[in-house]
This record gives structure tokens, sequence and C-alpha cells, in this order.
């Protein structure tokens, strides 16, 4: 029986985002989006591009390093996001469908989720989040970030 | 990040366990029970414990989900059906004339080995129940995997 088949369940991206958004205080956006998954998520993960064109507190993107994870499922990358002129340097995971990002320090996660919904359109979910004490604090700022960042997601795909 | 890592640490099992009981729930019982561990880690006394601590929400998770969604039938006295377990369908099958308590006995006993009395400690409830229903569920399925 123990090499029995059993079921199993999953946790695809989209609830995975889901899950680190309900322990991290923060902002979560979660929508349908009118364009296929293929398209969504590579405009997405191309952060060099994607991340100034939709996020106004982002001037400049440039990745340092982009390496392989050793779970063999995913990469990892380094990155400078600049906003006037401050350079913030981050950490990421890159997986098909998830990108968990975090800030040197830990101080500051952002999340981005995408699964098909269908064949012509992409359910996508974002976190941002302060996993900190006392980051309930900017969750409202938080909100609006990340529900503008959105907006400007939806506004670049419809091009 | 440390959550991420510990979520895709786990999901082997914790899918294991959620897929088995909770059926066609199975992924929103895999959600909640991540969602509860995230939550409430710092109050885990002991690091080392975190196997049988996940175990227990994803079993409790499993249950709930499963009796929401009314999965399945009250089981029902009657001879094992004559199925073939080589094919995970099957098994989904014969769990699914099962009912999600029955589910959770089998899957702690059988998938995860627990002893009797580890598994009415866990679910709370009389050891000579947790055999009752070991028996029935067992009976559910094919005789060769007991042989």
């Amino acid at each position: 029986m123990n090499n029995a088949r059993w079921p199993t369940a999953t946790l695809d991206p989209i609830r995975r985002a889901r899950v680190l958004a309900a322990a991290m205080p923060g902002g979560f956006v979660e929508a349908v989006l009118d364009v296929p998954y293929a398209r969504a998520w590579a405009w997405l993960t191309d952060l060099e591009h994607s991340v100034p064109a939709f996020d106004r507190r982002v001037d400049r993107l440039r990745i340092t390093a982009r390496r392989p994870d050793p779970d063999g499922v995913a990469e990892a990358i380094s990155f400078v996001a600049t906003r006037h002129r401050l350079p913030l340097a981050f950490t990421a995971r890159l997986e098909e469908g998830l990108c968990v990002m975090r800030a040197r320090g830990r101080a500051f996660v952002v999340v981005m989720a995408a699964v098909p919904e269908g064949a012509d359109r992409t359910r996508y979910a974002q976190l941002e989040a302060a996993p900190l004490p006392g980051g309930r604090l900017l969750q409202r700022h938080f909100v609006r970030d990340v529900q503008h960042d959105l907006q400007g997601i939806r506004a670049q795909l419809s091009r | 990040m440390a959550m991420d890592a510990l979520v895709r640490a786990l999901t082997p099992y914790v899918g294991r366990i959620c897929g088995s009981i909770a059926l066609d729930r199975g992924d929103d019982a895999m959600q909640e029970t991540f969602i509860a561990v995230l939550r409430n880690i710092r109050d885990l006394r002991e690091p080392a414990a975190v196997r049988g601590w996940v175990r227990s929400i994803a079993v409790r998770e499993s249950v709930r989900q499963a009796r929401a969604g009314d999965v399945v039938a009250e089981p029902v006295d009657r001879p094992a059906p004559d199925i073939d377990l080589t094919d995970a369908v099957d098994v989904r099958a014969a769990l699914a004339e099962l009912t999600p308590q029955h589910r959770a006995v089998l899957v702690l006993r059988d998938m995860d080995g627990l002893g009797g009395a580890e598994v009415a400690a866990l679910l709370r409830i009389p050891e000579g129940t947790v055999k009752s229903r070991l028996h029935r569920a067992r009976r559910e399925f094919a005789g060769r995997w007991y042989r």
C-alpha cells in the first residue's frame, strides 16, 4: 500500500501566492488578464523591461546575475531596482508561473504568480509585503501599490 | 525566501495527505493547510516536530474541506469492489467510496505508517474506532496490496 499511487493535491503558483499573502502583511491582488498565459508570463518575467513599465516606483531595473537554482526547476536572479537614483538590490527565484523577489535585508518581498485561465486568458496575482514586525503599518501603502501595478500591467499587455 | 522554501519542501508530503483525503478538494485543503502552517509556525516549540504538526493540520483541513464539499456518501456495508489498484484513478475511486474520516485513518496508517494509538491521538477518537474504520477502509481495496 505504501507504494500505491495515492491521489496527490497540487499547489499551483496562484495558490502559493495566496498562501504567502496570508502569512505576510501587505498588498495582494488577483485578477484575470485578457491575454494568453504564455504572452503574459513572458512579458512579466522580462523584468528589466516590464517592471519599470508598470511600477511607478521603479525607474530602472538591471539584472546583475542569473543562474539555475540547485533544485533544477528555477532560476536564481540578482537585480538592482533604482528609484530616484536610490538602488535597491534584490534576489529572485523564478520558476514557471512564480517569481519571488526579496530585497536585500529581507525587508521587502514581491511575488508575481500566473496560471493559464483557459486558452486565452491568464490568472495573475501579485503580493507586496514587508515581512517584519510592524509591517502591517505599511499595508495600506502596499495595497495601493499593487492595485496601481495591476492597472499598469493591464495597460501594457493591451498594447 | 524561507516561507516559500518551507512550502516547497513540504509540498509532496502535504499533497499526498490532502489529495488522498480531500480528493476533489485536495488543492483547496492544501492551500488552507499551508496558510495555517505559515500563520502559526512561530508557535511551534519543537522544530523537529514540524512534520507531525503539519500532518495534523493537513488531516484536519482535508477532512473539513471534504465534508464541506460533500465529496462522499456515507459508508455502505458491502463486499469489496473488484477493481484494479495498479492505477491511480482506481485508488482514487476506491477512496471516494469512503467518508473523509475513513480516508484519514487509511492515509495515516497505510500511507504515513502511523500506529493505531498515534492515529487515535491525532484524530481524537478511540483506538477501537481507528481499528473499525481501518477495517472498513481496507475492505474497499483489493486484497493483493495486503497479502
